[in-house]
């Protein structure tokens, strides 16, 4: 009775307190919300995560696959491995692999026509061999002497085909000739005909077979003798084209058998000898045995994942029992039917992310929480001193301290319990709202966010409960001891010094900050112990802990800066400025806790809002530094296409590299500096402001470098006149075959540094003197467009006609000089740039009838000498002074080809500044450089500290060279080119493109590419293709609840704070008013006065939350995967958002103080006199 | 007679900032049991410093104070708290701030005996007796705010009376009311006194009310004023700043105005008028 007595006056105090503990309730509510929104949250933020990685997972990655692949494949093997592989299914995959699909296939058997009315008619061989055999028998030959067996050929280019099988299979095809032909279920007999055969229709057209055709099969490779006669009873179509059974196959290119004949036939069948005319001797066509001997059958299994039944509750079980089931399936098959499925990993790669990323998530939602209990703290306190009388009431009348604070705790613990009333719901609302706003409103299609209820829940929901009740109870504490009189005077005098200074927590706070600081920036923000990541439990509650401790420090700097300012505003003429400056400058210290929860609230916002943009824009970054450009298209030779209209196009070969050659390599991009500079995705740190700064010093004067000898422009032909020079003419009647010719090739270097092989039209010969011609404007490789002017000749060389063999063999040509022809014009090319190499000697102006002596030099016995004439008149006779180019000895195994070449200029080289303190380089230095698979002669121009696009990690290192000048090294050598094929120049196989309207360049660049690139990167389609989008976004979403939040506990608390204010100034305002001051003027007075104090506090909040960004930043820079970020995160400060953010709290802060001074300001004298006594 | 009220050598210093103000200096004080007796003095005199203690609302700087045989000069929390009960009622001169605004009258009277674990029943008959006694039977179930000041005057009585103390005391209990109903108040306090055998002390500067208890104290800088200073002795507190206050009376007496002439004898330190010669 006494208690329920109690009960109704606690319950009476509260309702009499109604309008004061709505704060309260306001602030219980949102921590208990909070922390239940914490599981909530994350649960349903990763449950969008999760279904949107196992959903855009590959099916092969997340389905379960069984193999078995069998040399002799029988009837039994099959059945048993079934058995196991269903059992093992049955047991632990359903209900997540709700469906299990079987199918068995074979190696590939030719088709062998039978080749009747030909000349390889099998069966007419066979008769023929029959006879053949049965001749040699009766003349008592040996049967090891007898000819073997005309087992039946393919043709050069047979068709294959593989054999396939699923227990369903006539549901899976779709008759289109013929009919499906009925289950072969016992052994055959001698008098079988043909095995009838289902096939699919490209079988059925690349064989030109129609239903009723026969024909035989036989293994693709393997024993001869091995073969069926088949007929085809049914052409079919898959009925799903699509469906996972057919795996990576096509359909149409397979035969069939359902699952029972495939069973029997797929194997040896024993038959009565019957009419066997030879006995033990296998007969193509009457043997012993049937069916498919020896088959390589693979049977495979696939169990697929219903991903609409993978939740986060299960994750644990799912691995688990995927675990289990691979374990039976080994033990029971004995390790021969593999399991594989990547769901473990991926659900991995998830429980990371999660981790990672949660962590931010828990540290933001600590925030709020720890602000909202500051907040519960403060306006219970704020209750507790308004209350002073009361409690001074209750003192005198005989209440002892425990029933003091028990009324009081009373009182919390009716607050508390209604707010964990609410609170559910309050949660499950602002988780749900989420999904409405961007940017998760892009992947829940702006509808709530699905909540997923977990079962922490319940135990944060109370855990919110006693927190809340704690925080609210704790307020009495401090005044429950104390005096009557000393309570009545609390509700009238405001406190002095905060608790904080007084017990130097703040200090303690401060150091113990800094003492998480240093632990966090020695471990960092995620603990990776083997495969498991675990957030840092420091990483989560640092922010509150920070922003706390610097809210402390400013405690103590903030009341002189209010005197400051107090004293100025003292100096203005106007009452309603200088009277608050006077009550500011006066008394600042009061002010201490309004400002704290104004730092608090407006620090969390700005923190909040920060946070999301330095997130958003990060993500930005990473996809544009994954990308490089607008659009970046890979594909063969992709760097050598035209821009697309509307867009600037760049070409980028990438390769490896490394200076002084060390075995350090490092990623190379090589770049056209000035396109380059225009399309790269760019960011200042990445080693200068602009990239226009930067990357053009790779051309120090400015211009392309030289990578041969310009030919004129509109230039089509080179000519020559060239000889071999013969053998005499004793030498060559003693010589076994003379093969002499030569040919010359020349390397040339178009605009579009693309490297042209060309080669001369006709040999050169050793029997006359030939003008042999390289056409310009075409070569031996298949670029798509022609040489593109103006062309440089880079190499020349000459290298033996004939396939195979020497490439040269010491022979000597004679060459004049070499001319260009230009629409119609000739001129001399002048090759003083170029030097040979690789042994190949080049003497100048030796006598034109060289060739002409070293054929007569030595004559056959008998023969004549030639006369004067008849040397004048010989093709071999040339006057003028010529070139003598002589090779060694030398075979096309040699790379180095003698080699007429023009010696490329050094290069410039940009390198990360690691690499290059490694390498002992600094600017303006030479060294030599690795690129590829050569070496060059480079110069070190700048620095470059990332390049987008740079993320191989097996790499140590950037740098970056122009295209042209090491396409000049890289490609420029000769190659013994033709033989077995064109070498590949190494060539730009990426195309970097800057462009308004990236669907329409990537429509054009695609067409231009007439097929599928290797790869196609937009910014946009990698942002989309982060797997960790849904958490991150999540994470930015709840980062703008917090935000709001903010708002919502700063308007509550200012306003609470100014109502207390007033109260207890209110007699200071009724006075002002019985002096004549008006109202406006005295409202006005007293919203200056709050509104300074306010106002410094929420700029001083906003700079904190920054700040906190600027300290959390190096804790951020691990990304999903638990690995650092490339680029790394950069500060954004969203200076529009904060903007409106402190434009609203602003506004709503004045409205609070306005409408809490109404009451002083609109009434009457008199009323307002009364007010303060209420 | 026994004593309910005895104080000794009653020093009370209050800080005002950096200034000690002597608000009690040496009260000697007695009052017997059923005595109704009403102190007055000017403001600031220190009356109702004393009241705050005799309540145990405050503690004297120095001296010595026993309320209803209980001393009030070391007591502790849980003393403190069954004095409130057992030993004394209190009436502020702010009647709004006697009464629990969320409580109707009843309650408001049943509240120091909920909190000192009287059984319900009990409450409730005391509660009613107590209100029958003032007049406001009719008005158990109102609520407090729309009573008139007179009748939450009254109502505050029964709350202070409610664990039926040895004493009463009223710092200015009608300091806010009317005449008639302030003789209406004291008539009660008297009757209650006289009748019930309550030693009440009330504390008032309202000379024709306090004619009407059966004595009158009068307090003067902190001390009982019986008569004039001539020929006293004092023990006169010095501070700690080394500040001595002298009672303004007393200065005039001796013709003291605004500065004084002191000097330094072998007996002490002689003050003297500014004008008189030596």
């Amino acid at each position: 009775m006494k208690l329920g007595t109690y009960i109704g006056l606690v319950a009476r105090r509260v309702w009499a307190k109604k309008g004061i503990l709505l704060g309260s309730l306001l602030g219980a509510t949102l921590v208990i919300a909070l922390l239940v929104v914490v599981p909530l949250y994350e649960s349903s933020v990763q449950a969008v995560d999760l279904r949107f990685s196992v959903r855009s997972a590959v099916a092969d990655d997340v389905d379960m696959v069984a193999f078995s692949t069998m040399n002799d494949y029988s009837r039994t093997l099959g059945t048993s491995n079934r058995a196991i592989v269903n059992d093992a299914f049955e047991q632990w995959l359903v209900p997540w692999y709700p469906t299990i699909e079987e199918r068995s296939q074979t190696r590939e058997y030719a088709v062998v026509p039978t080749g009747e009315g030909t000349d390889t008619d099998w069966f007419v061989r066979a008769e023929e061999w029959r006879e053949e055999v049965a001749a040699l028998e009766a003349e008592d030959v040996p049967e090891d002497e007898w000819p073997e067996p005309p087992y039946p050929q393919p043709p050069r280019e047979a068709t294959q085909v593989r054999f396939f099988t699923t227990p369903d299979l006539d549901t899976r095809l779709t008759v289109v000739r013929g009919v499906f032909p009925p289950p072969l279920l016992g052994a055959p007999v001698p008098e079988d005909g043909p095995l009838p055969i289902t096939i699919g229709g490209r079988v059925a057209a690349s064989t030109n077979a129609d239903v009723g055709d026969r024909f035989f099969l036989r293994p693709f490779s393997g024993l001869p003798e091995v073969f069926e006669y088949v007929e085809v009873a049914a052409i079919v179509v898959p009925t799903d084209p699509d469906a996972t059974i057919w795996g990576v196959d096509d359909p149409a290119t397979m035969v069939y058998l359902d699952q029972a004949t495939f069973d029997v036939w797929m194997g040896q069948i024993p038959l009565d000898p019957g009419d066997d005319l030879l006995g033990q001797v296998t007969d193509p066509w009457n043997r012993p045995l049937r069916g498919f001997a020896a088959p390589t059958v693979t049977q495979r299994w696939r169990m697929s994942l219903d991903v609409a039944t993978v939740t986060l509750e299960d994750l644990d079980e799912i691995e688990s029992r995927i675990s289990q089931f691979k374990a039976q399936v080994a033990k029971e098959a004995g390790g021969t039917i593999p399991t594989n499925t990547f769901l473990p990993l991926l659900i991995n790669d998830f429980s990371t992310r999660s981790v990672v990323i949660g962590g931010p998530i828990l540290a933001m939602l600590a925030l709020v929480v720890g602000g909202a209990i500051y907040f519960l703290v403060y306006t219970s306190a704020l209750t507790v001193e308004r209350e002073g009388a009361d409690l001074a009431l209750l003192k005198s009348r005989g209440a002892s301290t425990w029933q003091t604070v028990g009324i009081h705790l009373g009182q919390s613990f009716f607050v508390a319990a209604a707010a964990a009333l609410i609170a559910p719901f309050v949660a499950r609302f602002l988780v749900g709202v989420t999904g409405r706003i961007p940017p998760l409103s892009d992947l829940t299609g702006g509808e709530p966010l699905h909540v997923t209820q977990v079962s922490p829940v319940t135990g944060w929901l109370l855990a919110g409960a006693i927190i809340t009740f704690l925080a609210m109870g704790v307020a009495i504490v401090p005044f429950a001891r104390r005096g009557v009189l000393e309570l009545r005077a609390l509700a009238a005098r405001p406190g002095t010094k905060s608790v904080w200074q007084r017990y130097n927590l703040d200090l303690f706070a401060i150091a113990l900050s800094l003492v998480v600081l240093f632990q966090l920036s020695q471990r960092g923000f995620v603990n990776m112990s083997g495969e498991e990541a675990t957030l840092d439990p420091l990483a989560i509650i640092f922010p509150v802990l920070l922003l706390f401790s610097v809210a402390l420090i400013l405690l103590r700097v903030f009341p002189m800066l209010l005197r400051g300012v107090g004293w100025a505003m003292t100096k203005s003429r106007s009452l309603s400025l200088a009277l608050p400056g006077w009550h500011l400058s006066r008394n600042p210290i009061p002010y201490g806790r309004l400002a704290l929860l104004v730092w608090l609230t407006t620090g969390l916002g700005a923190f909040a809002l920060t946070y999301a943009a330095t997130l958003e824009q990060s993500f930005v970054d990473r996809a544009a530094y994954a990308a490089g450009a607008d659009v970046r298209i890979v594909a063969d030779e992709a760097g050598y296409f035209d821009d697309p209209e509307g867009a600037i196009g760049s070409p980028v070969l990438r390769t490896d590299g490394a200076p002084r050659q060390s075995g350090r390599r490092a990623e190379v991009l090589a770049i056209e500096p000035e396109s380059f500079s225009e399309v790269v995705t760019w960011r200042s740190d990445f080693g200068a402001d602009d990239p226009a700064d930067l990357f053009p010093l790779l051309r120090p004067d400015g211009i392309a470098p030289d990578v041969g000898v310009e030919l004129p422009p509109g230039s089509t032909q080179l000519q020559v006149d060239a000889v071999v020079v013969p053998m005499s003419l004793a030498e060559e009647a003693e010589a076994v075959a003379v093969e002499s010719d030569y040919r010359l090739l020349v390397k040339v270097i178009d605009a579009k540094t693309r490297v042209w092989t060309m080669v001369s039209d006709v040999d050169i010969t050793s029997d006359a003197w030939r003008t042999i011609t390289i056409d310009l404007t075409t070569g031996e490789n298949d670029f798509p467009t022609p040489p593109v002017p103006p062309l440089s000749l880079h190499t020349m060389w000459i290298e033996r006609s004939a396939v195979g063999g020497l490439a040269v063999d010491g022979d000597s040509v004679l060459m004049s000089e070499l001319v260009v022809v230009t629409d119609g014009e000739s001129a001399i090319l002048d090759l003083g740039e170029m030097s040979p190499l690789n042994d190949l000697s080049i003497r100048r102006n030796v006598d034109g009838d060289t060739a002409l002596e070293a054929r007569y030099t030595v004559l056959p016995e008998g023969s004549e000498e030639p006369t004067e004439e008849e040397l004048l008149n010989s093709p071999l006779y040339r006057e003028s002074d010529v070139s003598m180019w002589t090779v060694p000895q030398r075979s096309r195994a040699s790379t180095n080809v003698p080699e007429l070449r023009r010696i490329p200029d050094d290069i410039f080289v940009l390198l990360d500044r690691e690499a290059a303190s490694i390498a002992s380089l600094d600017v303006g230095e030479t060294s030599s450089y690795s690129v590829g698979s050569d070496v060059m002669t480079g110069t070190l121009v700048g620095f470059v500290d990332a390049v987008p696009t740079m993320t191989d990690r097996r790499r140590q290192g950037a740098m970056v060279v122009d295209l042209d000048a090491i396409s000049a090294w890289t490609n420029g050598a000769a190659t013994w080119s033709l033989v077995g094929g064109l070498s590949r120049p190494e060539a730009p196989q990426e195309f970097w493109m800057e462009t308004d309207n990236v669907d329409t360049t990537v429509r054009r660049i695609t067409a231009q590419l007439g097929g599928e690139p290797d790869e196609l990167w937009t910014i946009r389609g990698v942002a989309a293709s982060f797997a960790s989008r849904p958490v991150q976004v999540g994470l930015v979403a709840i980062l703008f609840v917090g935000a709001a939040v903010a708002v919502v506990l700063a308007l509550a608390g200012v306003t609470g704070y100014v109502l207390l204010a007033v109260t207890r100034r209110a007699k200071e305002m009724g006075v002002l008013r019985a002096l004549g001051f008006g109202r406006r003027g005295v409202a006005t007075t007293f919203a200056v006065e709050q509104l300074v104090v306010v106002g410094l506090g929420a700029i001083i909040g906003v700079l904190g939350g920054i700040a906190l960004v600027v300290v959390m930043l190096p804790f951020l820079q691990v990304g999903e995967t638990a690995e650092e970020i490339v680029p790394p995160i950069l500060l954004e400060i969203p200076v529009g958002t904060l903007a409106i953010f402190s434009a609203m709290l602003g506004a709503m802060l004045i409205v609070s103080v306005v409408w809490a001074t109404r009451r002083v300001s609109t009434g009457k004298m008199s009323e307002v006199l009364r007010e303060v006594d209420r | 007679m026994p004593l309910v009220i005895q104080t000794e050598n009653l020093i009370k210093i209050h800080k005002q900032g950096n200034l000690e103000v002597v608000a009690l200096q040496g009260l000697d004080f007695t009052m017997n049991e059923g005595e109704f007796i009403s102190v007055v003095g000017k403001s600031g005199s220190g009356k109702s410093t004393l009241l705050t203690i005799l309540a145990g609302f405050d503690r004297p700087s120095a001296g010595r104070v026993t309320v209803a045989e209980q001393d009030l000069t070391d007591i502790d929390s849980k003393d403190l708290t069954r004095f409130y009960r057992r030993d004394v009622g209190f009436v502020w001169q702010d009647f709004t701030r006697n009464l629990v605004p969320y409580l109707k009258a009843r309650a408001n009277v049943e509240l120091p005996m909920l909190l000192a674990g009287v059984g319900s029943r009990k409450r409730k008959k005391r509660a009613l007796a107590l209100l029958e006694a003032v007049g406001l039977r009719n008005s158990a179930y109102t609520e407090v705010q729309t009573m008139s000041g007179g009748e939450q005057q009254r109502l505050a009585l029964c709350v202070a009376l409610a664990l039926g103390p040895k004493l009463l005391l009223a710092d200015e209990p009608t300091g806010e009311l009317d005449t008639e109903t302030s003789l209406g108040i004291y008539e009660l306090l008297r009757g209650l006194s006289h009748q019930g055998g309550l030693s009440v002390l009330v504390v008032t500067h309202d000379v024709a009310l306090a004619q009407r208890t059966d004595r009158i104290v009068r307090i003067a800088d902190g001390r009982i004023a019986t008569h004039g200073w001539r020929g006293q002795e004092e023990l006169v507190a010095v501070d700690q700043r080394g500040m001595v206050q002298f009672s303004r009376d007393m200065l005039i007496e001796a013709g003291i105005g605004d500065n004084v002439r002191v000097k330094l004898t072998d007996d002490g330190i002689l003050l003297q008028p500014e004008d008189r010669l030596e």
